[in-house]
């Protein structure tokens, strides 16, 4: 094979290989940089309201269903079917659990 | 560890309040001044959001239109359950100084979180603040509540006071100049955000609760899985099969006695054993997992050759997880108002200062129990820690016991002299003197206290529930814990029969004996007529060969002789069995006219048949009365006469049969305990039995070794790690014959 046809190979071969490593790059998955807000949505900076604590309701809700994803029964843990009186035989049971059944 | 009930949401008094939710979310957290956890609070393994976040409508349901904060304010219900407080001054909550604890994202979705920052925060009410904390982007400085003695622990007198600061807000630094946090402008690297969860934010809380709970460690040399490269969300990922299912967060779950949180998510969206290892369900997710999971039907087949029936019955980690690794925790002992741990490996003493995910000495086997987890599939063994315990509370009028708050109980202790202590050796081997309740003595002294205290029927809840009646101390019945066959099959209750132990204990008495027993006492057929007034009644009838023979024998036993029976022939008993002939003319005319059940007379001595007096065999037939019948539907929806047991008469016949087949202490038991004393049918009330929760151990898989697999060893030596005579559960009978077992499919 004759000089040009190396070079042009491995030129080819070097560009094949670049775009590969850029796709997968790109398909890597990263949160972007978000701004932490207190819990009256305002944003925290080092100049403003740096004395608040962030709220996660109002940080991460900015873009996610909080509500829904708090729905889940990690979060809610029996709460959601809670009442007085949810157990007949045993009043101290509030819920399925485990806020509430002890 | 502070073990307390949420409050409900409307009490009349102080006393029905355990916990606030003011208090259930941070009271008693408490970290030593080395940083080393003293007493854990409840919120403390709860990510936030739900209860931390809102209140209850007054009728105690939850009420998400306003949080605990805005609800605050407008509450000025005394003894509320969610705004009140055993703990601060002015026994009110104070959700506007402490905030509320949000669902915490980066509790799950960031590396690093720091769950002791979090909990800290939590410990000392800082509601509002733990979420900073826990991801490590500020300092805190302050607290609504600060603990007065650090290093005091739960059996310090001085564990929890304090001083409350309700007008100063803890201060917030942000490490702004900590680039791998923040951005030059202040925004929060999203790299540090996975999108995946990772273990190590699952095992933030479950990596305690779990090695207490089973005695499970989450860790590559107890699990094959783990050691292979499996992540939790691997098996236990989202339920749902749409992206907005799966944005509610439902994890998914397996089944599990004591959850009782979702049911009906159970299994949902999760992978199991089966779909992985027989159904192909099996994905490569990540370079470093296996390519493939291995399908172990052939060498199931190879080593149980036809015994297929085991498979359906046991769970995988029946035979696959033999070893648990963490101490667990058997015997929660609250007797005297404080939680005392000891472990499942060696019935050793733990505290809150131990760390519960430390590894045993060695792996030890764990219970078994039968389960259904999925309904209509049936029961299967599961391997599981029971947990044990004993505590005081109240007996209600229905039977149930309301447990008593654990700070009564204390105070009752502390007022009392004289109760036992043992001596103990803790999980550090060191020995200590522990005061208990273990005498009848220690019982009483505990009761009168807690009577003195105004608590109203008040028991002790251990193997047994013990109250005191007329100064002694007794066991009340409690419902077995095994229960027998229902007898017969078509009672409409629950009802058996067994041998009362003296642990007090039933044993169940073999379904094939009492059938026997009952056989004895099955008496004459019985008949529907019409009585008196028209009114239908059952009555004896000769309807058998078995209704003739009886009335014969019976009719002999009055003194008559020779006794035959006129059905469609002429019958009687020669050399012990029922014969029959043509009946003789001479006598068809005299005995056709009488009733069927009538038609029994004496052969004298010159072949003439003399009738017996129909109201004599009408005495005979009453006294061959069985047990009490009832009309029942079977299978065919046919009516059908059938006896049973119903009547007191009905106990004490069977009761006497079954002794003398040499039963011992027999009981019947039903809706209650049912027992012959001094020759009289005495029965008693049966208390719900309290039960001892069973934690399943469906993770800790070990590598299938010979000594670690049950079975491993094929058959027939390997059907003795659970049949044999030394095996800690099943049949202890020796398997002789496996020859013949395993020609059943």
């Amino acid at each position: 094979m004759c000089l040009r046809w190396r070079v042009c190979t491995v030129f080819c071969v070097l560009l094949l290989f670049s775009a590969g490593v850029l796709r997968v790059q790109a398909a890597e998955w990263r949160h972007r940089d978000i701004w932490l807000k207190n819990e009256l949505g305002e944003r925290i900076t080092p100049l403003r309201n740096s004395s608040d604590p962030y709220s996660p309701r109002r940080t991460c809700g900015t873009c996610h269903g909080y509500s829904t994803i708090t729905s889940g029964y990690h979060f809610q843990q029996g709460f959601d079917e809670m009442r007085d009186g949810y157990d007949k035989r045993r009043p101290w049971i509030l819920s399925p659990g485990l806020f509430g059944k002890g | 560890m502070l073990s307390g009930r949420v409050a409900g949401k409307k009490n009349n008094s102080l006393r029905e309040i355990d916990l606030s939710t003011y208090d259930w979310i941070g009271a008693e957290g408490k970290f030593g001044p080395d940083g080393k956890i003293l007493s854990v609070a409840c919120g403390w393994t709860h990510p936030g959001g739900g209860p931390l976040e809102y209140g209850r409508y007054p009728d105690g349901k939850p009420d998400f239109s306003r949080t605990l904060v805005q609800g605050e304010i407008q509450n000025k219900a005394p003894f509320d359950g969610d705004y009140s407080s055993r703990y601060t001054p002015d026994g009110r909550s104070h959700f506007r100084e402490s905030g509320v604890v949000e669902g915490d994202c980066l509790l799950c979705h960031m590396s690093g979180y720091g769950i002791n920052r979090r909990n800290f925060e939590i410990g000392r009410r800082n509601y509002r603040w733990a979420a900073t904390a826990g991801a490590g982007l500020a300092e805190i400085t302050g607290g609504i509540f600060e603990y007065r003695n650090p290093e005091a622990g739960p059996d310090h007198t001085l564990f929890a006071a304090g001083s409350w600061n309700f007008t100063k807000t803890p201060s917030v630094r942000y490490i702004w100049g900590n680039r791998s946090i923040f951005t030059k402008d202040g925004k929060l690297r999203g790299r540090l955000i996975n999108q995946k969860v990772r273990s190590e934010n699952c095992l933030q809380c479950h990596r305690d609760m779990d090695a207490r709970k089973s005695g499970t460690l989450y860790a590559a040399p107890y699990d094959v899985h783990i050691a292979a490269g499996f992540q939790c969300t691997d098996c236990h990922g989202l339920a749902g099969n749409t992206k907005a299912r799966r944005l509610k967060h439902h994890i998914a779950k397996g089944w599990s006695p004591e959850g009782t949180v979702k049911n009906s998510l159970d299994g949902v969206g999760m992978k199991t054993c089966a779909g992985c290892h027989f159904e192909g369900q099996y994905r490569r997710v990540r370079a470093n997992m296996p390519r493939d999971a291995k399908n172990p039907a052939k060498v199931h087949k190879e080593k149980f050759p036809r015994a297929s029936s085991h498979f359906n019955v046991l769970h995988c980690t029946a035979c696959h997880s033999t070893g648990q690794p963490g101490k667990g925790v058997y015997l929660l002992d609250m007797s005297t108002g404080d939680q005392i741990w000891y472990t499942a490996d060696a019935l050793e003493k733990a505290g809150p200062r131990d760390h519960p995910s430390e590894p045993a000495s060695q792996l030890w086997n764990p219970w078994m129990v039968r389960y259904e987890r999925t309904r209509g599939d049936g029961e299967k063994y599961i391997p599981c820690l029971s947990r044990a315990s004993q505590w005081f509370g109240e007996k209600l009028a229905n039977g149930e016991v309301r447990p008593i708050g654990l700070r009564y109980v204390r105070q009752a202790f502390r007022g009392v002299r004289g109760l036992t202590v043992v001596e103990v050796r803790n999980v550090r081997g060191e020995r200590t003197k522990e005061p208990t309740v273990a005498t009848d003595q220690d019982i009483q002294l505990m009761v009168k206290a807690l009577s003195g205290m105004g608590f109203k029927n008040v028991v002790f809840v251990a193997d047994r529930i013990y109250a005191v009646r007329q100064g002694k101390v007794v066991a009340l019945e409690t419902a077995p814990l095994v229960r027998g066959q229902t007898f017969p099959a078509h009672s409409e209750r629950s009802q058996w029969f067994g041998e009362k132990q003296e642990s007090g204990e039933i044993k169940p008495i073999s379904l094939q004996y009492v059938l026997q027993a009952f056989r004895t006492l099955e008496g004459i057929t019985m008949a529907e007529s019409k009585g008196k007034k028209g009114k239908k009644v059952m009555e004896p009838t000769v309807a058998t060969n078995a209704d003739i023979l009886l009335t014969i024998k019976a009719l002999s036993e009055r003194g008559f002789r020779n006794v035959v029976f006129m059905g469609d022939r002429l019958y009687e008993v020669r050399n012990g069995k029922l014969k029959s002939s043509e009946i003789p003319q001479s006598v068809r005319k005299i005995f056709l006219a009488r009733g069927t059940s009538e038609r029994f007379g004496e052969r004298l001595a010159g072949g003439e048949i003399k009738p017996i007096g129909a109201q004599q065999i009408r005495q005979v037939l009453e006294g061959l009365r069985g047990l009490t019948v009832s009309k029942i539907r079977n299978a065919r929806g046919e009516v059908a006469v059938e006896q049973t047991i119903a009547t007191e008469k009905d106990i004490q016949r069977m009761i006497k049969v079954l002794s003398d087949m040499g039963y011992k202490n027999v009981v019947f038991v039903a809706d209650r305990l049912c027992e012959q004393r001094n020759g009289k049918l005495v029965s008693s009330e049966i208390v719900p039995v309290v039960s001892r929760p069973s934690f399943p151990v469906y993770h800790n898989v070990l590598p299938v070794e010979k000594k670690k697999t049950y079975g491993a060893k094929g058959s027939p030596d390997g059907c003795l790690d659970c049949h044999g005579e030394n095996a800690l559960f099943f049949t202890r009978m020796k398997v002789l014959h496996t020859g013949r077992f395993l020609s059943q499919d």
